[in-house]
């Protein structure tokens, strides 16, 4: 088994205008999709993260604040997740919820350190 | 990342929850900032609730959630009311600090209900101002209390979106204006404005069932949504009210019937042709129960529509079949209606009903009489109920065509088949 990581940008601007009840039923569905890796032993951990944030940039060592980029290309949360390749992960992902709020789901795999 | 069985994950938590705290959580944040900042307590409650979405599924659902999203929407609120008034004058920071001071995190649901609650029930006063159109009311009862969004507003009243998005905007515009800091109307006023609640429960009832056909859910939860409104009427210190208690009895009898209205092919059937083994009775006997607190001679003060209703509703359910229908006592509540708000809609009811008690010959006659009423004239029932006598009375072809009649008129998809397979049958080879 190898380790990926799941990075999840976008879907924001869909929740402003979605109803308590469609916000319910996606956060259902995202329960329910982590919670069948978890069953299948392939999910190892995870968090969401804050929007807001830090930047420090470059050689002049410029910091600015979050929001970092534009709405869609904000990092909203990973999981890191077990798979025998890049195929199984990208095919795990695929039923990912955040794509039915136009977001996206970014699939890495976790460079091995090289034997020395 | 906890995921330890017994706590509570994200498909675990319950049906209409993030609606419903949606409706408390607004009304809350608006008894105690005032109906002038209702925008940002809605924004508030959005982001607490994408806050949920978002955090949740990656472990499991908060302990107390109702108090998570209700701490996070305030916290937000105050930091936004902060952050555009750029002075904050002593007065609002007292708010704010007021506001603050409650640890509602850590509230049980228990506690929070009871944290709440005269909130809820100030901000249906406030929904349901006099000075308020029906449409209005109707709309800010939906957005606000019932949590749902305009979509589903638009899909429960047959409206358009943009017309819902217009009209809940000139709504709250209006409501704000004439209600600064919702409250709870002196013990003088109560039954006057309690009124207007009613009917607007009532109104929303009666739009979930007429044409409840099990393609739109959203239609069934108008249903819900009225009665888990009076339920917090009925449960409130105005609880004893007579009115209050006839229109929960009438909701919960009628909703008794939701599953058995529906026949095989998604087609309505009327009383007679429902299977009565269908019908709920714990629903029945909620009722029942909310009937007799309607009539207790401490809080009994006149038979109103609700009670008239609630009493004609109750009949059928108690019947242990059709024919068995006390059709005398009902007749009697058809005259009373009558007499208390006449209506051609009502009086070609009680012609159904004084047919049994009668006979068909008499009511035929009676129904004959009301031939070419403006408004009869152009309504399905009318050719339907005609239909049906004559059918009784033997003249099958005269039926037929008052059938056809009344299928040309009838916009209900469902009643237009019940029409059509009746015609069928008559014009069937075993009948001819």
């Amino acid at each position: 088994m190898k380790e990926f990581l799941y990075i999840f940008r976008g879907g924001r601007d869909v929740m402003d205008e979605q109803t308590p009840e469609e916000m319910q039923a996606h956060m259902q569905k995202w329960g329910a999709w982590m919670g069948q890796m978890a069953e299948q032993g392939k999910l190892v951990r995870g968090e969401p993260l804050q929007t807001d944030g830090k930047v420090w940039t470059g050689t002049d060592k410029v910091l600015t604040d979050g929001p970092f980029a534009e709405g869609k290309e904000i990092v909203g949360g990973y999981l890191l997740v077990k798979a025998s390749d890049l195929d199984e992960a990208t095919e795990m992902a695929n039923d990912c919820p955040i794509l039915e709020n136009d977001g996206t789901v970014e699939v890495r795999e976790i460079a091995p350190m090289p034997e020395a | 990342m906890a995921d330890s069985s017994s706590q509570t994950k994200t498909e675990q938590v319950v049906d209409h929850f993030f609606r419903h705290e949606s409706g408390r959580v607004i009304s809350h944040l608006s008894s105690q900032f005032g109906t002038a900042h209702l925008e940002e307590a809605e924004d508030a409650v959005q982001e607490a609730l994408i806050k949920a979405m978002q955090t949740w599924p990656f472990s499991v659902v908060p302990k107390n959630p109702s108090g998570w999203i209700l701490t996070v929407a305030r916290n937000k609120m105050i930091d936004n009311l902060r952050r555009k008034q750029k002075v904050v004058n002593k007065e609002d920071e007292e708010i704010y600090r007021i506001a603050e001071s409650g640890d509602t995190s850590k509230m049980s649901d228990v506690e929070l209900e009871d944290f709440l609650k005269d909130d809820v029930l100030k901000m249906m006063f406030a929904c349901c101002d006099p000075a308020l159109s029906v449409e209005s009311q109707i709309i800010l009862t939906l957005r606000i209390l019932c949590g749902l969004g305009t979509p589903e507003v638009a899909r429960a009243l047959l409206k358009k979106d943009e017309a819902v998005a217009k009209a809940y905007t000139r709504a709250k515009g209006k409501l704000k204006e004439i209600q600064m800091k919702p409250e709870l109307p002196s013990k003088d006023q109560v039954k006057e404005r309690l009124a207007v609640i009613l009917k607007v429960l009532y109104l929303l009832f009666n739009e979930g069932y007429k044409s409840s056909t099990g393609d739109d859910l959203i239609k069934k939860d108008l249903c819900l949504e009225s009665m888990r409104l009076n339920k917090i009427l009925c449960d409130s210190p105005f609880g004893e009210i007579s009115e209050i208690n006839a229109l929960m009895a009438l909701m919960c009898f009628h909703s008794s019937r939701f599953e058995a209205r529906i026949g095989s092919e998604g087609e309505l059937l009327n009383l007679e042709d429902q299977d009565r083994s269908k019908w709920n009775a714990e629903l029945i006997e909620t009722g029942s129960y909310y009937f007799h607190r309607s009539y207790r001679k401490e809080v009994f003060e006149t038979m109103t529509e609700y009670h008239i209703q609630a009493a004609m509703a109750g009949l059928h359910c108690r019947a242990k079949d059709y024919e068995s229908t006390d059709w005398e006592q009902l007749l009697q509540l058809y005259d009373l209606q009558l007499a208390s708000r006449p209506s051609p809609l009502v009086e070609l009811n009680r012609l159904v009903v004084f047919g049994k008690v009668h006979g068909i010959q008499s009511a035929y006659k009676e129904l004959v009489k009301l031939e070419g009423q403006p408004f009869l004239s152009n309504y399905y029932l009318f050719y339907a109920v005609k239909a049906d006598f004559l059918l009784k009375l033997d003249s099958a072809e005269s039926a037929i065509e008052n059938y056809e009649k009344a299928m040309t008129l009838v916009e209900n998809l469902a009643e237009k088949m019940f029409f059509q397979k009746k015609i069928d049958w008559l014009k069937s080879p075993v009948q001819a």
